[in-house]
């Protein structure tokens, strides 16, 4: 019963999204404590897994939510090197991505905290 | 998977940063010492960066090695110098003020972008734990 509850699109989509940017986020730490190591190419969500999983929230499908699977990585090519030693990190975007991902982190982790919120309030009568 | 996403990423971040910090101050300390325990001038310590995936699957950074800058400095005639060879020619340290500072901007800078990041880190571990507060 509470299965079904918790199993509308949005509410899914909302906890790929809390993992996907979780994961981002860590991603990007990663490349920020590299910003002056040579050579060292910035690291991101793969655009095919971008795609996959935008299709599969704009289809509104659980299915194919369920099968977008692993998130992948890549490295990040054709950004202007930044230094001579061929390293692709800007300081200043890598900051502006980080704080970017992470207002979309508590956006959705807000949306899953209505939504447990609202099922909440369904099961005892109260708002809070 | 850390408690803290990316923590192990920023921390190696910040060690390695202020390595280098470290380096850039005993290069800046040093830029007028002619004479060290392995005889002639001072040399500039170079820090190096290689990038390391920890267990954590982090992608963080670690100190490669710090070596010593062989280039030459300028060597300027001084012969009243204790430390000036026969021909009067003092050999000065290769540390450039001008270099060393650029560097401490940067490391700084790269510094306080990776204390922001673990601020941010923070913060979002707390909304993941106010998830259906």
């Amino acid at each position: 019963m509470i299965e079904a509850l918790l199993s509308s699109p949005n509410y899914q989509a909302s906890k790929t999204i809390l993992d996907v940017t979780a994961e981002r986020h860590r991603v990007m730490a990663g490349n920020l404590a590299n910003v002056n190591t040579p050579g060292y190419q910035r690291m991101d969500v793969a655009e095919s897994f971008k795609s996959s999983l935008q299709s599969a929230i704009k289809e509104q499908d659980l299915g194919a939510l369920r099968q977008v699977g692993g998130i992948q990585l890549e490295e990040v090519k054709g950004l202007a090197a930044q230094s001579p030693d061929g390293n692709n990190v800007n300081l200043e975007r890598e900051l502006m991505y980080i704080n970017q991902n992470a207002l979309e982190y508590e956006a959705n982790a807000q949306f899953v905290s209505g939504s447990i919120a609202r099922l909440k309030m369904a099961i005892t009568g109260r708002t809070s | 998977m850390d408690f803290i996403p990316g923590i192990g990423a920023t921390a190696s971040g910040l060690d390695a940063q202020r390595v280098r910090l470290e380096a850039i101050a005993q290069n800046l300390a040093n830029i007028n010492t002619t004479k060290t325990a392995s005889g002639g001038a001072y040399q500039r310590q170079v820090v190096s960066f290689v990038q390391e995936l920890d267990r954590a699957g982090n992608m963080g950074v670690r100190v490669d090695s710090v070596t010593s800058d062989k280039s030459e400095g300028v060597s300027r005639y001084e012969p009243s110098h204790p430390h000036a060879d026969e021909k009067g020619m003092l050999q000065m340290p290769n540390v450039s003020l001008s270099h060393e500072m650029v560097d401490m901007l940067s490391a700084s800078r790269a510094y306080e972008a990776n204390l922001s990041v673990a601020k941010t880190s923070r913060s979002l571990a707390q909304k993941a734990l106010e998830i259906g507060r």
